[in-house]
């Protein structure tokens, strides 16, 4: 398997000294280019204590491989600066829980220098001072190099290099996709919701399903209708810190009942989300959510004309994105599909809208992350698709013919017999759906201008 | 010779130290030229020979020869670290690598920046703690005292080695690589079964409180070390090394005053061992910052530990006294406790919110006020009267219940069809499901009567491996059956019928007994082993012991089967009785073995002793074939024991499978029969018309007029299952219809169809060995510690038909075996008596793994059956509700609620039982109820709740028994939910004096069952 490295070059060290946090930044886009330490933010966190835990938590987060706990590689978090807001986002080193920290406008006073995406550095420093922050200590935030670090910036630089494995770029960014999928489930006042999270089993793998009853939520150890589904109990234990502080926890889960799950505690001028995915073991990628929005051309098209409108929104509305790019909302909603699995953009659960964010990380390497769209591209390209009606196809594979019904998505490869569309359409579905898709696909298809396609993907 | 041949012949054929030797003296350009050989020379060799295969190296290999001469010639670092980490030079992972010293001896020739620059690339090179790099990358670190880059696993790997205290105290490494024994991943985990109680030699604990006593290593590089890991975080398993580390070290007053902070920090979220140790600590100290202590003690006393909220409430306690202005500040913290999930620390908070109120502002307790509604109604009413405000009130639960509706499960659905046509019956699946074998007998039948010609050829290629089948003494499994009844009509008369041999002499056993050694037939000479005559020998003993009274005919009387069984030969008997007492051949002396009687169609002789006998009389009396078998001495015929003719040939012995096995196997068994006899009725009575298995009665009597119009005689088995799986009820037009019947067969039926089924008695019976005797606790007091079991009890009066009456009868407790096979056919037997059903499975309820074991699924397939449930039926879903998963009991539970005939008595009564004295456990079962009533079955639950206490309840002087107070907690609940009334005896006692939770709970249920 091929696994791209990401090498991290921060000015400093984060620190966190005398009430004054701050946090490195390596490369990364903003509204004015690429910037080597791209600064964001400066000001006040007003909620101290309850923003040291949860970045602390999303560090966690960051360190965990939840189904085989071993120490290894782990990858700093993700900071997005959205204007009004800021967003710390990680991935767990086994690519099955997303977690992300938003803090919101009530929660930071301070001033806006940028709006942009970077990693942030987090080493043992950082993380014992932010456990020693108490709720009256003031704690001031810089993002990116500010007026006490700039002396400092041509002294210690800190380079890490981590491999970054493929899985775990494509599911970090197909899981905001899979979470544009949520809906509410349940929401829980304070005092419950900490009675329901200290009630789960302690055994870390436990799996069970969370079911709403009246005010509370009830365990399940068997899928029930309207279930949110917990596999690994375990994985929600960075949430305990931040118990005292919850104010709410808010339940999303599929409507297709697959299995994942969202997670999210209100917290005084902030949330905390974790997004987990449907068993300990399985990452977030080739869950194939993806793969029909992907697979049309006419999408990549759209994807770079909406590209161009993102500009580090804090909320995307579809519709004013509709507006201004002239597309109808179907087709926008699938752009921004693409651009979720390009990893440019997030979904914030309880805003039901997608935010702009580019994953700071090789972006033609995010995007062409997907092997079964690829292989698809290559059944098509080598002329292995047959079409045979209005809704099949046959397709020659090295292991034989595969009959493919493509509205139902059924194919007769192993692969689909394993798995019945759980994991989202095979290859040879793909593929027929893709060849089917060009025999009759409509004659003006949205002539985004080149150039500016082209340099929005830059 | 040049450089590069000597080298080459010293890595070929010399020894390591050799080599090293050479190596160390080699000038600059003979490096060069061994570096320049050598990659060539590795390829090659690897080409040539398999020399540098992984497998083949330990014994042949020259890797470590290799990897010498490269560590003293290849220029660069970085190709000497890449080198030395080639695949096919490096040892496995749990190999020691035997070059260590040659290579530290090579590599020390080289400049110091060099070396250094190596050492560090083979450090990151290390992936884990057992690489077998580390050896020498240790040597090396140790040798050229290099400084270490960051890396982890470098750490686990030195740690890896237990430590000796006199080469510890020399190790340069332990100064750099000590402090980072804190920060690296995963060094807890590594570490986290060293044990300080009191640590043993050879443990990192032991080593290093030692060394730290002696003042090698500093108490603060140790103190800091720890406290910075608990700061980072981690779970109680990765800092459970950390915390006796702590622990071994004493930190003493000052130490622990100049980190009180960190100490403080630590309270509101590490894990609890690591917040025991700091509060410990920190109480330890006098002075701290007040407004700290104020935020920790809110953070403590939010915790979910019972333990680390008392002792804060202690704190807070004493620091109230001390200063009671306080007193609003700790307001928060006190409040936080409230919520706590324990009562204990809930009512201790209230007291000492109370004991505090006087020196609250009302600002202060407005905060109290505030968190009021997290109380209980009693602690709310004390706290109320300390700061005003209004406690919740006393019965009005605060959130009011809405019960899910019950949805009843979906009516059984229709039986498939059986198949349509010939090329159906045969894609029939030979899978052991009770639905298929249904099918295929029912279409065997129907078609062996329409089309048997279509009907051979379509099943001529079917039939084959049919040899190992005949060779066999006995069918256990339905398709054995069907391959022979297939065979027979295949070519009729292939079976040479079972083969009885001479027995081998066992002493004792065999003497007088010795089976004889007759041979029908036999022509492929199967092997009998001695397990099965040695059943066979017990069924005999057995039956010859209990034996009966005298026999009606003497031994030696032919017995005519072509009269008894051809069609219209009992056509002019006219009573029922006549008609079964006609069918009785038993009665008829089957004393000669093997006798071979001719059918008389196809005129082939068949053995007499086949399943032709047993399959019209579907019965067999031990009590009436004994005395034929017996001479004047009272010992078994040895001739009929020899030719085993008491029972139907390859049916096995009613002592080695559970009876509705051999029900079953009986029914296929008689389709043989009457294939060989050519007595095949056109139609099979007993196929089943729903999914349960049950039959529609007008679908019934169509079939027997059928069979009438035919002139035929339904199968007894046949007749029998059919009349079995009959519905409880029928309309009268159904039972007019069935009078009209004439055949002794319909009289009978419509007999059956105007009285209903009968209705079994059935009960568990609780037994317990002692002194050796087994014996029931409704007749001996059980002794406190005894082990019980349960046991089935069924009766039923007689009915007349001879397999009813077993199917109904008493329960065999035998399990071994070929017992509990088919257990999922057995509903399907008995769809209208599901409480024989359930006795029968409980005998494989409790037992052990390797038995068979009644499955969730098995009880499932019960409830959707129809009859009366009592004590067996209940008992079973007691088991499965007080599984560690409840699931399956609560569905079931779930599922008989909603239809509306849960034996919620009975259920409650098994389950205080089943938990009382087996080993499951009632706590289990409480959660499992909770779930059922909190899915809609509140009112059974409160029922079987009901019925459970008066068993659950402790006698006078007994302490309550584990998950007695769940129990009751849930009852408190639900019966809130079910509106429950009326006092439950025995309730009242505990309550009176006890503080405990147990009295608590006890007194708030009977408060609320009395309640006007």
């Amino acid at each position: 398997m091929t696994s791209a490295v990401q090498a991290y070059s921060y000015a400093g060290p984060s620190t966190l000294s005398d009430g004054h946090l701050g946090l490195s930044t390596s490369g990364g886009r903003t509204t004015t280019g690429f910037l080597d330490h791209p600064r964001f933010f400066s000001g006040l966190l007003t909620q101290a204590a309850p923003a040291a835990t949860g970045l602390l938590a999303v560090a966690d987060v960051a360190l965990a491989r939840y189904h085989r706990p071993q120490p290894g590689f782990t990858r700093d978090p993700v900071v997005t600066c959205g204007g009004d807001r800021l967003r710390f986002e990680s991935f767990s080193a086994c690519g099955g829980v997303y977690a992300r920290l938003d803090v919101l406008g009530p929660a930071l006073d301070g001033e806006v220098f940028d709006r942009g995406t970077t990693n942030v550095d987090v080493n043992n420093p950082l993380r014992e001072a932010l456990a020693r922050v108490g709720g009256r200590d003031p704690l001031h935030v810089g993002v990116g190099p500010d007026e006490l670090t700039v002396t400092t910036l041509d002294g210690a630089v800190v380079e890490k290099k981590v491999p970054l494995p493929d899985r775990w770029l494509r599911g970090f960014a197909e899981v905001q996709v899979i979470a544009s999928g949520f809906d509410l489930r349940a929401e829980l006042a304070g005092p419950q919701a900490v009675r329901f999270l200290r009630g789960l089993p302690k055994r870390a793998t436990a799996e069970v399903w969370a079911v709403p009853s009246g005010r509370e939520l009830r365990l399940s150890e068997r899928a029930v209708p309207g279930g949110v589904h917990l596999a690994g109990t375990g994985r929600l234990a960075t949430m305990t810190p931040l118990l005292r502080f919850a104010k709410a926890l808010r339940l999303y889960g599929p409507a297709d009942g697959s299995g994942s799950s969202a997670w999210e505690l209100e917290l005084p001028g902030m949330r905390y989300t974790l997004v987990l995915s449907p068993q300990a073991w399985r990452g977030f990628s080739g869950e194939g959510a993806v793969l029909d929005d992907l697979s049309s051309d006419v999408v990549a098209g759209d994807a770079d004309l909406v590209g161009i409108l993102l500009d580090f929104e804090p909320t995307l509305e579809l519709g004013v994105l509709a507006e201004r790019s002239g597309l109808a909302p179907e087709r926008v909603r699938a752009s921004l599909t693409q651009l979720g699995t390009a990893g440019r953009v997030g979904y914030d659960l309880f805003e039901a809208a997608h935010f702009h964010r580019e994953l700071p990380y090789d972006r033609d390497h995010v995007a062409a992350l997907n092997p079964r769209l690829g292989s698809a591209r290559s059944l098509i390209a080598s002329g292995a698709v047959r079409l045979t009606g209005p809704d099949s196809a046959e397709v020659t594979t090295g292991g034989g013919v595969r009959l493919v019904r493509m509205a139902e998505g059924s194919c007769t490869c192993p692969w689909w017999y394993d798995h019945l569309g759980s994991r989202g359409p095979c290859k040879h579905v793909l593929a027929a759906r893709m060849a089917a898709g060009t025999a009759d696909a409509p004659a003006g298809s949205p002539a985004a201008p080149a150039s500016l396609a082209r340099e929005d993907s830059r | 010779m040049t450089t590069w041949d000597e080298v080459r012949d010293l890595v070929e054929r010399g020894g390591l130290d050799a080599l090293a030797a050479r190596m160390v003296e080699l000038g600059d350009a003979e490096r060069r030229e061994v570096a320049r050989e050598l990659p060539g020379y590795l390829k090659s060799a690897g080409r040539e020979a398999r020399a540098f295969d992984p497998w083949a190296r330990r014994r042949n290999g020259r890797g470590e020869h290799l990897r010498v001469a490269g560590a003293g010639s290849l220029g660069g670092a970085a190709a000497v670290a890449t080198w030395l980490n080639r695949r096919e030079l490096t040892v496995f992972e749990w190999e020691t690598p035997g070059d260590t010293g040659a290579l530290v001896r090579v590599i020390s020739a080289r400049e110091p920046a060099w070396q250094a620059d190596l050492v560090a690339r083979l450090v990151l090179r290390i992936r884990t703690a057992t690489s077998p790099g580390l050896p020498l990358v240790l040597a090396l670190l140790r040798g050229t005292g290099v400084t270490p880059p960051e890396h982890d696993p470098l750490v686990l790997g030195w740690l890896a080695t237990p430590p000796r205290l006199g080469e510890l105290r020399r190790d340069p490494l332990l100064d750099t690589l000590l402090p980072r024994i804190f920060e690296a991943q995963g060094v807890g985990r590594a570490l986290r079964e060293e044990r300080s109680d009191p640590p043993r030699g050879g443990t990192w604990l032991r080593a290093l409180s030692v060394l730290s006593r002696e003042g090698r290593v500093s108490r603060e590089t140790l103190v800091n070390g720890c406290v910075s890991r608990f700061l980072r975080g981690g779970d109680a398993t990765d800092l459970r090394f950390f915390v006796r580390l702590h622990e071994l070290l004493e930190p003493t007053y000052e130490e622990v005053e100049v980190r009180a902070r960190d100490y403080l920090r630590l309270l509101p979220a590490a894990p609890g061992p690591v917040a025991e140790l700091a509060l410990r600590h920190l109480r330890r100290l006098g002075d701290l910052d007040p407004a700290d202590v104020t935020e920790a003690l809110e953070g403590l006393l939010f915790r979910a530990e019972s333990g680390l909220v008392r002792t804060g409430l202690t704190w807070l306690d004493q620091t109230l006294r001390r200063s009671p202005e306080r007193a609003d500040e700790l307001a928060p913290a006190l409040a936080s406790a409230f919520g706590h999930e324990a009562y204990a620390v809930r009512e201790r908070a209230t007291r000492l919110a109370v004991k505090h109120a006087a020196h609250l502002t009302p600002l202060g307790a407005e905060t109290l006020r505030a968190a009021l509604g997290a109380l209980p109604p009693d602690l709310g009413l004390l706290l109320a009267g300390a700061v005003g405000g209004e406690a919740g009130p006393e019965w009005e639960e605060p959130e009011v219940f809405v019960p899910p509706p019950l949805t009843p499960p979906d009516p059984a659905g229709a039986f498939p069809e059986p198949p349509g046509t010939i090329a159906e019956l045969v894609r029939v699946r030979s899978s052991p499901d009770w639905r298929e074998a249904e099918r295929w007998l029912a279409g065997f039948v129907r078609f062996a009567g329409e089309d048997r010609e279509a009907l051979r050829a379509a099943l001529t290629g079917g039939v084959h491996e049919i040899h190992d089948l005949y060779r066999s003494e006995s069918w256990y499994a339905p398709h054995d059956w069907f391959t022979a009844i297939a065979a027979e009509l295949v070519s009729p008369g292939a079976d040479p019928g079972p083969a009885v041999h001479e027995a081998p002499e066992v002493s004792g056993v065999a003497e007088g007994w010795t089976l004889g050694s007759v041979r029908i037939g036999t022509r492929d000479g199967g092997e009998t082993s001695l397990g099965d005559l040695l059943t066979g020998a017990r069924d005999h003993i057995m039956r010859f012991l209990t034996g009966g009274d005298g026999g009606a005919a003497g031994p030696g009387e032919r017995h005519d089967l072509s009269r008894t069984v051809s069609p219209g030969g009992r056509s002019d008997a006219t009573d029922f009785e006549d008609f079964y007492s006609s069918l009785r051949i038993w009665n008829r002396p089957a004393g000669e073995g093997g006798e071979i009687v001719t059918t008389p169609e196809t005129g082939e002789a068949i053995f007499a002793g086949s399943s032709g006998h047993d399959a019209v009389t579907g019965h067999r009396a031990p009590e009436e074939i004994r005395p034929d078998r017996s001479d004047r001495h009272g010992w078994p015929d040895r001739t009929a024991r020899t030719a085993r003719t008491d029972w139907p040939d390859r049916l096995p012995g009613e002592d080695s499978v559970s009876a509705p096995h051999r029900f079953v196997l009986r029914r296929c068994a008689e389709v043989l029969a009457a294939l060989r006899t050519g007595t095949l009725p056109p139609v099979l009575l007993a196929t089943p018309t729903r999914a349960t298995g049950h039959l529609d009665p007008a679908v019934f009597l169509t079939r027997l007029e059928a069979v009438e119009a035919a002139g035929a005689e339904p199968l007894p088995a046949d007749f029998q299952q059919a009349l079995l799986r009959l519905p409880g009820s029928t309309d009268p037009e159904t039972a007019a219809r069935a009078g009209r019947l004439t055949s002794e067969a319909g009289r009978r039926a419509a007999r059956w169809l105007a009285e209903g089924p009968v209705e079994p008695e059935t009960r568990v019976r609780w037994t317990f060995t002692e002194n050796g005797n087994a014996r029931h606790t409704d007749e001996h007091a059980p002794p406190p510690d005894a082990h019980l079991s349960p046991a089935p009890w069924v009766r039923t009066g007689p009915t007349g038909l001879p397999l009813v009456d077993e199917l109904l009868g008493e329960v065999s407790h035998r399990d071994w075996e070929q017992h509990g096979r088919y257990m999922d056919w057995w509903p399907a037997v008995l769809p209208s008596h599901r409480d024989v059903v359930a006795a029968r499975y409980l005998p494989y309820l409790l037992h052990s793994y390797y038995r068979p074991q009644v499955q969730p699924d098995h009880v499932e397939a019960l409830a959707a059956c129809d009859g009366p449930v009592g004590e067996p039926t209940a008992l079973l879903l007691a088991f499965f509700l007080a599984q560690r998963d409840p699931d399956h009991g609560v569905r079931l539970v779930l599922r008989m609620a909603a239809r509306g005939d849960l034996p919620a008595e009975a259920l409650g009564a098994q389950l205080a039982l089943l938990t009382n004295r087996a080993r499951v456990k009632l706590p289990h079962a409480v959660a499992g109820l909770g779930q059922a009533a909190g899915q809609g079955a509140h009112r059974e639950v409160w029922e079987v709740i009901r019925a459970a206490l008066p068993h659950v309840l402790p006698g006078e002087g007994e302490r309550p028994r584990s998950g007695a107070t769940d129990l009751v907690t849930l009852g408190v609940e639900v019966a809130r939910w079910a509106g429950a009334r009326g006092e439950i005896p025995g309730l009242a006692p505990p309550l009176r004096r006890s503080s405990s939770e147990f009295g608590r709970q006890c007194r708030r249920l009977h408060d609320y069952l009395v309640r006007p």
